[in-house]
Parts: structure tokens; sequence; C-alpha cells
């Protein structure tokens, strides 16, 4: 049924595999199978990794970043996508000086439907970039991008987000959001979304936000006697729970959680 | 129980409250009422503690304890309740589990055991028929996407959770239907005990027929130009404001 070198994961048309595959930085390439229903977790993924995902497959991707004070990181997907497929991926991190992430979607078959949720969250100086380039080359796919940031102290993050809808590409439905929770005067958050549309029948958005917990929800809280610490660990945890729950695999969404959790007691 | 004493609010430098006076004892309920802008959602909002407002002079006693220099989380905590003219949305923030850290609080105030999420739900059970909401309501994040009425019984359902001596109630019948003023009336009532005083802000003399208030004053410009009892209301429903004016 599947084929397993440590750099070539290669799954035959039709595999049903319940249980998530791990991934290590040493895989260069997975390939998804016509309908083939496969899911991945990658833990502390550095590299380049090249994802196929065939007609008609479904594939949940979760990259989960959690690495020592002084790591670099430098995590670099392609994921290519054909007809009727369905591809989800989340990318959690935290943690690390430096991370660099670049992901990039070739949407190659018509009726896919692509989800890029990412939710990051930094502390001290910490620096996080996240480059996405959602490249539509045939008609008629969906595909959402999800992207949030909670940056505290004196960190920074950046979001480069590029929708690019080549003139073929008529009636995609595109989306893309990218939502910055900053938690002190020191910390920075900055946000490009980018459209290029080059298709006159396409439904595109996109939405970014950078902005402080906000004073009316927290007075709310306050009026229910939460006290103002509880209200804020509230409010942050809520901003970043809206990415989590859209995690479809429960095992690791519950990881994730408590992961979450346990980092939000650092802020 | 609450004293207000010649309160004196202002924000952003435009003095809003000026010169308010009002006792409430345990067990009455007063209404406010009065034109848009009088300044009854400030006056509201000044006693929980809304950070947005300065208060230039006079005091608020809750108990004999003046609280202006109080929290609003420490407010609320004595036993203060606001229900918002306009509840706030907060996504991802799960209701009950909102609800549930709320009455934590309370109960650890009060030198009582938290209870967990099992328990917490017994306990809801009976105060969500009250205000005859289902269950899934528990299950969305708090207010989000709630319509004007759903909003203003997830309020009461607050109240009722949180069982406040003083709960003050900011237009709870605005925007409602006659079927959901109902509701609210009637989960109001069912809160009414003689060590709790109620406060409704409202402009129609219709919930007054359904929770009859002890009370009534009308506020105009930051005062209250009159005060008597429920015949008030009716008179107020007769003529409007402008024979007061
Ligand atoms: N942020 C603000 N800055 C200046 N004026 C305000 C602000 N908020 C409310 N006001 C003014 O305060 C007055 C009282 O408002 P409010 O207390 O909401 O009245 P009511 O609840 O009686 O309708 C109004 O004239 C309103 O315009
Ligand atoms: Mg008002």
């Amino acid at each position: 049924m599947a084929t397993l070198s440590k750099t070539i994961l290669t799954f035959e048309p039709g595999v049903m595999i319940n249980t998530p595959i791990q991934v290590t930085s040493e895989t260069t390439q997975i390939q998804v199978g016509k309908g083939a229903h496969v899911d991945f977790e990658l833990l502390n993924y550095q590299g380049s990794l090249l994802v196929e995902v065939g007609d008609n497959a479904r594939c949940t991707l979760l990259s989960n970043t959690h690495c020592g004070p002084q790591t670099h990181h430098a995590e670099t997907i392609r994921i290519i996508t054909h007809t009727h497929s369905h591809f989800q991926g989340f990318w959690f991190s935290e943690g690390g000086a430096e991370t660099q992430r670049t992901l990039t979607v070739d949407v190659q078959g018509e009726h896919a439907l692509i989800k890029l949720n990412g939710l990051a969250i930094l502390n001290t100086t910490q620096t996080h970039t996240t480059h996405t380039f959602m490249n539509h080359h045939v008609p008629n796919c969906e595909t959402h991008q999800f992207f949030k940031h909670i940056v505290a102290n004196e960190a920074q993050c950046e979001f480069n987000g590029l929708v690019y809808v080549n003139e073929i590409a008529q009636k995609t439905d595109s989306y893309q959001a990218n939502h910055n929770l900053v938690l002190s005067d020191n910390a920075r958050a900055i946000s490009r979304p980018q459209l290029k549309i080059f298709a006159d029948d396409v439904k595109c958005s996109h939405g970014a936000t950078v902005g402080q917990l906000d004073e009316e929800q927290l007075f709310y809280l306050k009026t229910r006697g939460l006290p103002l610490a509880q209200a804020r660990s509230i409010l942050i945890s809520g901003f970043a729970e809206e990415i989590i729950d859209r995690i479809p695999l429960e095992g690791l969404r519950k990881n994730i959680f408590l992961q979450l959790k346990k980092q939000l007691e650092t802020l | 129980m609450l004293e207000i004493k010649n309160l004196h609010a202002k924000i952003n430098d435009t003095p809003i409250l000026k010169g308010i006076s009002l006792t409430i004892k345990p067990g009455e309920v007063h209404a406010i009422m009065g034109p848009n802008g009088s300044g009854k959602s400030t006056l509201s909002k000044v006693i929980s503690g809304h950070p947005a407002y300065d208060v230039t002079s006079g005091e608020v006693l809750f108990e004999g304890q003046n609280i202006l220099e109080l929290d609003p989380d420490v407010r609320a905590r004595l036993g203060l309740f606001l229900a918002f003219q306009y509840p706030v949305e907060i996504p991802g923030v799960h209701n009950a589990g909102f609800l549930r850290m709320a009455y934590n609080a309370r109960r650890k105030e009060n030198g009582q055991e938290e209870v967990d999420p099992m328990e917490f739900d017994e306990l809801i059970r009976s105060k969500l028929n009250l205000v005859e909401m289902e269950p899934d309501f528990l299950e969305r994040a708090v207010n989000q996407g709630f319509s004007g009425g759903e909003k203003k019984r997830n309020e009461i359902l607050q109240m009722l959770v949180l069982e406040p001596k003083l709960a003050f109630l900011d237009e709870t019948d605005s925007g409602l239907d006659i079927d959901a003023l109902r509701i609210v009336s009637k989960a109001v009532n069912a809160y009414k005990k003689p060590e709790v005083g109620i406060v409704l802000v409202t402009h129609y003399q219709r919930l007054l027929n359904y929770i009859v208030p002890d009370v009534v004053h009308v506020m105009a410009n930051g005062v209250i130009i009159k005060s008597g009892d429920k015949s008030l209301a009716l008179a107020l429903e007769e003529k409007g404001y402008e024979w007061l004016l």
C-alpha cells in the first residue's frame, strides 16, 4: 500500500490511513495518490518539502514547531493539488529565536479545496516570518488562508501573503486573513496581504488586522468578576482557539491546545 | 444598599452626569427612564467602573463602602451586576466556559469551592430553562452572532448565575419582541427577593407592566429631574417627557 523510504513517502491510490503519519526533516517529498486519504504531523520540520495531493485525495498536514530559544528555523513547503483534492494545513509555532516559513501552493487541478491555517505565539525577542504564495493555475478552486499571530515583549512577526490568480483561473474563490494581537508597546506585527488577479470572474478578498486586546471586551469580562489577568488570558486564548478549533484531528488538536495553554502562561 | 451622592462624571472632558443622587434599598425595584442621551448608560458604566469615564465629584456607596476606587471585577465580586445595553461579542470564547469561570470567581470570593464543568452543567440547566434558552447557546462563543434578543437573554442568564445583590439592567427590554419580553420579565421576577435591589433602565412602560417598580426616576441631561411611584411611568407614557423638561 505505501512505500516508505526516508526521503520520499509515497501513498498508493485509494489508501486510507486513520492515524497521522509522523514526518521528520529527512523527508523531502510526499506523494498522496488518487483518492487516498492520509494525514501528516510534522514536528520541528526543517528544510524543504514537496507535497503532491492527487485527484480526489484528501490530506491534512499539521506542522508543530516548538524549539529551543536559540534555534533558527527555516521551513519551505510546496503543495501541488490536483482535481477535486482537498488539502488542509495547520502551522503552529512557538519558541525559537527566528522562524522563516514559506508556503507555496500550486493549484493545478480544478475543483480543489485548500485551506492554510497558522498560529504563532511569540515572546521575548523572537522573530517570525511567513510567506504564502497561493497560485491558481486552473479555474473553479476554493482557497482559504487564515493566519494569526500573538506577539508579546519585543517579538516581531511578519506575514506576506500573495494570492495569484492566472488569467485562465476563472471562478476562483479565495480568501486570505491575517490577524495580529500585539500585547506590548515594543512588540511589532507587520501584515502584507496582496492580491494579483488576472481573471475577471473571481471572488477574492483579504483582511488584515493589527491590534491590542479590546478594551470593551476586557471591561465586559471584568464586570463579570474576572480579574484583569484572567480576563486577558481568556481573550488571548480565545483569539488563538479560533484557529485550533479548526484542526480536524482530535488527538492533535488536544495536544496543541495543551501546548497553547502552557505557552500562554508565559505571556 | 446603593447610595449615589451628587455624582458628576465626564468622558473626554465632556460632562455627562451632572449631580445624580439616588438611594436603593434591598428588595426595591427602581426604574430609570428618560430621553436618549440623558446619561442612563453612562450612569450604569460609571457604577460598574468603566475606565473611559472620570468621576469628577460625588460618591457611590455600596453596602456602605465607597466603590469608586475599586476595579470593575472587585465591584462585581462584591455583588454588583450590569446587564449591558449592548452586550459585547467575544469571538473564540466559549459561553459555558466563560460563565463557569465567572461563577467560580464569585465562589472563590465567598470562600466556597470552585465547581467543575459537570457540576456547573447541572446548575445551569434550570437557569437556562428560566430564560428559555437551548443548551446549544452554551456551546457558542460569547454573544457572537446572537440576535438582539438572544444577547439580552444571555445577560439575564449571567445575572441568574452570578446572583448579584444589585442588578442594573440597561435597556434589557429594547429590541425584544413580546414573547422575549415576557420571558425576560419572568426571569427577573423569579430572581426578585428581599435582599436584592434591581434597577431597570427603560424607555417603555410595557416592561413595567411585567416588573412593577417601587420607584420611578426620570433622567434628563445628566440629572434626575423627577422621582415618583409607578404612576409616573404611566404619565410619561401618556404625555411624553416634554412636560417635565
Ligand atoms: N465617548 C463619548 N464621548 C463623548 N460623548 C459621549 C461618549 N459616549 C457617550 N457620550 C454622550 O453622553 C451622553 C449620554 O449617553 P448615554 O449615557 O449613552 O445616554 P442614554 O443611555 O441615556 O441614552 C450622550 O449625549 C452621548 O452622546
Ligand atoms: Mg443607554
